[in-house]
């Protein structure tokens, strides 16, 4: 199971995964986060509660 | 005129964006309500004067309105492909337009958008999507694969 986080707020979304972030400015960014993140989520990432950002 | 730092790729998404704020996209409105006059008398780095020819104010390709105000926002088409956005915050017309989609600048059409856009992705992926608001008012979702 592989589990991912995005928070949205104020036109910024930072995409949670594996504990790693990625900052986005736009939509655009966020689809190519998505992309780039879920290519390197192994089966079985779970994402610890403490790496959710809130902003 | 104002423009919106935004850039519409998915024009299913912006509509998703407009319905969950309570408005509606319509599509091919070649026109958009504002003030309907330029009057030259506002600088910012979001006017929309800045980068558009005033002669194209009210010109767009698609709608993006809300209910309780005439004035509606442009989207126009770029030669990228995409859909900037542009409206008229002139008067109670234009604060009502800014209160419906988070204020100047409309950032809450933007977060909607861009929350539109990810689970359109993540759906493509598999992820099964969950969507709440955090304490702060952040638009949070959780995809589980």
């Amino acid at each position: 199971m592989a589990t991912l986080t995005i928070t949205i707020k104020n036109g910024e979304a930072v995409v949670t995964a594996d504990g790693s972030k990625l900052s986005c400015d736009t939509a655009h960014d966020v689809e190519k986060a998505i992309g780039k993140t879920t290519k390197s989520l192994p089966t079985g990432t779970k994402v610890p509660a403490q790496t959710v950002t809130q902003k | 005129m104002a423009d919106v730092d935004i850039k519409f790729r998915d024009l299913q998404c912006a509509a998703t964006a407009a319905k969950t704020l309570g408005g509606e996209l319509v599509l091919n409105k070649k026109t958009f309500e504002w003030y309907g006059q330029f009057l030259n008398d506002w600088r910012s780095d979001r006017a929309a004067v800045n980068r558009r020819d005033p002669k194209t104010f009210g010109k767009c390709d698609h709608v993006i309105r809300f209910p309780n105000t005439t004035y509606e926002i442009g989207l126009c088409k770029e030669d990228d492909g995409s859909f900037t956005a542009v409206y008229d915050s002139y008067g109670p017309q234009g604060r009502t337009l800014e209160q419906k989609c988070g204020g100047v600048g409309l950032p809450k059409l933007k977060d909607e958008y861009a929350a539109a856009v990810s689970i359109r992705t993540l759906a493509r992926k598999g992820f099964r999507v969950t969507r709440t608001t955090d304490k702060q008012g952040a638009i949070v979702l959780k995809a589980v694969s």
